[in-house]
């Protein structure tokens, strides 16, 4: 085929000057984009499908947004167990591993035909994005939250409701935070009942990785851990990460208070809105680490403390470290399991000593 | 008569400026609502 005499010089001309025309291209691109945004980006898309196009490699936030979509969807009365957490809880139990741990243990006198285990636990989750997650189990179920613990996340300080709520990382509205933030004078953007509008501080910065995933990389699958089978840290980079986490430490002194009483305001919504029993865990601690970078005395007052949390609330205190024997060469450092039977074994563990709490409701307890 | 090789270059122009303006204006919202990834692996 021969393309006809000045052709060429024609197409440059209208690729390179502008023009009414390509004004209403770039225009009605543009149009076609919002539109997209608008219609596509729905709460029953980001509970499915589109968490796996806003993720970043390394990013759990969108999954787990994904995931508490799916959890305020599940029908009243299921009886679930829900881990809330940072980082250390995530490695060290796994969903599925805990709903077969579980399933072995459960007997149908308890009334409980299934059990189902969401781990929502997020790499520095604050408490407040505990909260807003807590919020997404539906009215009336049964089973248990296990409430991640570690001595990291209570040296949190009270300026992450600002960051919770002005850059969030989660992709829904949480009414409970947002009470929390107004009571401080902090302002919160308008509702206007549209997702991607009311949502649009967690998908702005999520929009490039959308746009390269649907058009160049494709999906990126929920990973359920980032340490699995890797070499554990050594030498500098084990020094580095000791000496960050036991300076971090420091600020415990300065926000454990204010957090405790995050946990009670947890506690006290999960039990408003559920029957579900609260569990306190403390995640698994390298006991390397332990030796050889915690304050003297540290971990001891870290545990006396959760252990008058867990006596005031009336609530279980679980530890990982005790219940599951683990030891140094099954942690890739401080906190993060590595080793898939230590995995296993916290879920046995967990499932062992929660299945006596879960309970199920009969027809007549469940609400319609 | 259609001149397919105009049509070609003005949608060539209209496709490379429109996604240029939308990808500045991804940005500009980013940082109007303050919005970020967080990255908090590893620790």
């Amino acid at each position: 085929m021969t393309l006809p005499r000045g052709a060429w010089r024609e197409f440059l001309q209208a690729a390179t000057r502008p023009s009414r025309y390509a004004l209403l291209t770039i225009v009605l691109l543009n149009v076609i984009f919002l539109s997209a945004i608008l219609l596509l980006v729905t709460p029953s898309r980001m509970a499915t499908s589109l968490p796996a196009y806003l993720a970043g490699s390394g990013t759990f936030d969108e999954h787990v947004t994904g995931a508490a979509l799916r959890l305020a969807g599940e029908k009243p009365g299921q009886t679930l167990v829900v881990t809330l957490g940072a980082s250390a809880i995530r490695e060290a139990l796994d969903a599925s591993d805990l709903e077969e741990a579980l399933k072995k243990r459960m007997t149908k006198k308890r009334g409980i035909k299934k059990v189902t285990a969401y781990n929502l636990a997020t790499g520095r989750q604050s408490l407040y994005d505990s909260i807003a997650l807590a919020e997404k189990i539906p009215i009336g179920s049964a089973g248990v939250v296990l409430l991640s613990m570690g001595p990291s996340r209570l040296t949190r300080p009270p300026s992450e409701l600002e960051q919770a709520t002005l850059a969030p990382r989660l992709g829904f509205r949480s009414d409970a935070v947002e009470a929390l933030a107004r009571a401080r004078g902090i302002d919160i953007p308008p509702r206007f009942g549209v997702y991607p509008i009311d949502n649009m501080r967690f998908l702005a910065p999520r929009l490039t990785t959308l746009a390269y995933r649907l058009v160049i990389a494709g999906p990126q699958p929920r990973r359920a851990h980032m340490y699995l089978q890797r070499p554990p840290q050594r030498g500098k980079q084990w020094l580095r990460t000791g000496r960050k986490i036991a300076k971090r430490f420091q600020e415990y002194g300065t926000n454990a208070a204010h957090n405790f009483d995050l946990v009670n305001q947890l506690v006290a919504l999960i039990r408003g809105r559920t029957k579900m029993t609260v569990a306190l865990i403390d995640h698994p601690a390298n006991p390397r680490f332990l030796r050889e970078f915690a304050p003297e005395g540290f971990i001891e007052r870290h545990r006396r403390l959760v252990t008058e949390a867990a006596n005031h609330l009336k609530t279980p205190y679980l530890s990982l470290n005790e219940l599951a024997d683990l030891e140094e060469s099954e942690f890739y450092d401080w906190c993060h399991l590595r080793d898939p039977i230590a995995i296993q074994r916290c879920a046995d563990a967990i499932a062992e000593k929660i299945a006596p709490l879960l309970t199920g409701i009969s027809a007549r307890e469940r609400p319609r | 008569m259609i001149n397919l090789a105009r049509i070609a270059g003005i949608l060539l122009q209209g496709l490379f400026l429109g996604i240029l303006l939308a990808l500045a204006l991804i940005q500009l919202i980013t940082l109007a609502t303050g919005g970020r990834v967080f990255r908090y692996e590893g620790f």
